[in-house]
């Protein structure tokens, strides 16, 4: 069980790694990845999800909202699993895809259509339940806020609650901004938390940058006898000064490299 | 030819436990409905969400589970980009069993009857696409589909019409064609219940001295790039007739094998716009001329001009 101070120097290490990233390619996500950094450090550091065994004897994690794939990266540089010099041909031809590719070691599946990975997410905790595994593994489906304009992610989210697949857990991200601009801006989101209420979901508020709001939101997610989602309030770009105060998605390589060694 | 599928569904369901079938609200016109009554923990009604219902597919087969998607043609196709970026680039074993396609549904109108389903399937890189020619053959495919793919496969049906083309007897084996009739003058290739209208024509034809081959293209997607072949050499003209548009079907799939290993001059016949409601399947052929007659006819005309 890792202190929330340990969890913190992880994350610290992860973001560097997206600046890493970032200075290598322009167009890597950065403002997105740093938005979900601390979620997927509560995730894999903080719970630990246990992501090897057979499919329905093992937890799964998808990034639904694909695009920060860079931070997953990094996670899985820090444990290890992919090499860290791979980090610096991320979006080369003969290097790391810009959005999640289940041949690459660590990623469970391929994404980077929004919208899609909450159904994946559904159909796999359904076939826990066929091998009774329900409840004692999870699915994590990771969801921008943009993306929950996607009709999709709601005929998936009735379908889960319908089913009331206890296995499937939802965190959006909620960083209040999508490719056009602010998500209020382009397009009102109305209230994400009675949306999610409404057609059966626990609902669970956290911040999204607070180790302890996260891990605390996580148990209650998994021990809820329904499917959850967890609201992460969180800052695009959060770590990097220059894309918290723009809102902006993508930095210069060059001002990037400032922050890497 | 849907009561055929359905009930090879639940066959195969009683031997492997694995096999889940998922809908999206059309159960009881796809004839799910019986494998949900024998199977019900192993059967998901989506509700009407056809792109909710391939990709929870998906997770189903990621999952290690062997999921048939069932859905009409038409509205299948608005899952295209999650059968594409999810179900296709994943190569997931996901079978996709796509009911009412091409004029079956005649009473529901234009907005129901898919024609362009074929060329959206048959393009993408890993799927396998397959339009039996009736009951008989729909029932063979859904089985050796399941028992011998694993990975992407489409199955285009129709409804109610499939009268009987094929003999018990007919193997199906997926990718080699069926010749149904053997000629020398002209080679006519069409797939689904179409094909007992493409027969009746090659007899109407024979009385006028045109002998014509029949060939059951059931796959059309590994397709049989050999008897195309063989055939266009044997005759020197090649017609494709298909429940679906001139462009991109069965058609496009022959005349791509053609044009890079056997030039032959070809016709393809297929639907002439829009479909309509009506009161049966072969009011719609009337009106797209895929009647035996309007085949026959529009055969000797080509041949008659394209041999001067």
């Amino acid at each position: 069980m890792r202190t929330f101070n340990e969890l913190r120097e992880i994350a610290a290490r992860v973001r560097k790694r997206i600046l890493r990233m970032a200075a290598a390619d322009k167009s890597v996500h950065a403002g997105a990845s740093l938005s979900v950094t601390d979620i997927l450090v509560a995730l894999y550091f903080g719970i630990g999800v246990r992501v090897d065994g057979p499919p329905t004897h093992r937890d799964w994690v998808i990034l639904s909202k694909g695009h920060a794939v860079p931070a997953l990266y990094a996670i899985l540089a820090e444990m290890g699993v992919i090499d860290e010099r791979e980090l610096d041909k991320i979006r080369s031809i003969d290097g790391l895809e810009g959005h999640p590719d289940f041949n690459t070691p660590g990623i469970d599946v391929s994404t980077g259509s929004l919208g899609q990975g909450l159904s994946i997410g559904a159909g796999i905790a359904y076939a826990m339940r066929l091998d009774g595994t329900e409840g004692k593994y999870h699915v994590y489906v990771i969801l921008g806020d943009g993306e929950l304009d996607e009709g999709q992610v709601w005929e998936a989210a009735t379908t889960a609650a319908h089913l009331r697949l206890r296995s499937l857990v939802a965190i959006v991200d909620v960083n209040g901004f999508q490719l056009d601009g602010p998500t209020e801006k382009v397009k009102s989101k109305g209230s994400l938390a009675a949306r999610w209420s409404s057609i059966g979901w626990h609902v669970i508020e956290a911040d999204g940058h607070s180790f302890r709001s996260l891990l605390s939101a996580l148990e209650e997610a998994k021990s809820y006898p329904g499917p959850a989602v967890i609201l992460a309030y969180t800052r695009r770009g959060r770590g990097l000064g220059l894309l918290e105060k723009t809102g902006e998605q993508h930095v210069s390589p060059e001002y990037a490299k400032q922050f890497v060694e | 030819m849907r009561d055929a599928v359905g009930k090879a569904l639940v066959e195969l369901g009683e031997n492997d436990k694995d096999m889940v079938v998922v809908t999206a609200d059309v159960a009881r016109s796809t004839r799910t409905i019986w494998f949900a009554e024998r199977f019900p923990e192993r059967f998901v009604n989506v509700g009407i969400g056809e792109q909710d219902l391939v990709d929870f597919a998906a997770g189903l087969a990621l999952a290690g589970k062997r999921p048939w998607a069932a859905a009409f043609a038409m509205f299948m196709m608005r899952a295209w980009e999650q059968i594409r970026n999810t179900i296709d680039r994943m190569k997931l074993d996901v079978k996709l069993l796509a009911t009412h396609s091409g004029f079956s549904d005649h009473g529901d109108g234009a907005s129901h009857q898919s024609l362009e389903d074929i060329a959206l399937m048959r393009v993408l890189h890993n799927m396998i696409v397959v339009v039996p020619a009736d009951a008989l053959e729909a029932y063979k495919a859904v089985i050796h589909l399941h028992e011998q793919v694993r990975g992407p496969a489409y199955l285009r049906i129709g409804r109610d019409y499939s009268p009987r083309i094929t003999e018990l007897e007919t193997p199906f084996i997926l990718g080699q064609a069926n010749v149904l009739e053997d000629g020398e003058d002209v080679t006519l290739i069409g797939a689904g219940p179409i094909l007992y209208h493409v027969l009746e024509a090659a007899r109407i034809l024979r009385e006028r001295g045109i002998r014509a081959a029949v060939i059951d293209m059931h796959t059309i997607k590994p397709i049989d790039r050999s008897t195309v072949v063989k055939y266009a050499q044997k005759t020197g003209f090649v017609v494709t007739v298909e429940e679906h548009y001139p462009r991109g079907g069965l058609g496009g799939a022959v005349a791509e094998v053609l044009v890079e290993e056997y030039p032959t001059r070809m016709l393809l016949i297929g639907a002439r716009g829009y479909g309509h409601s009506a009161r049966s399947v072969e009011d719609l052929y009337r009106a797209h001329g895929l009647t035996a007659e309007s085949i026959a006819k529009r055969v000797e005309e080509w041949l008659r001009g394209a041999k001067r």
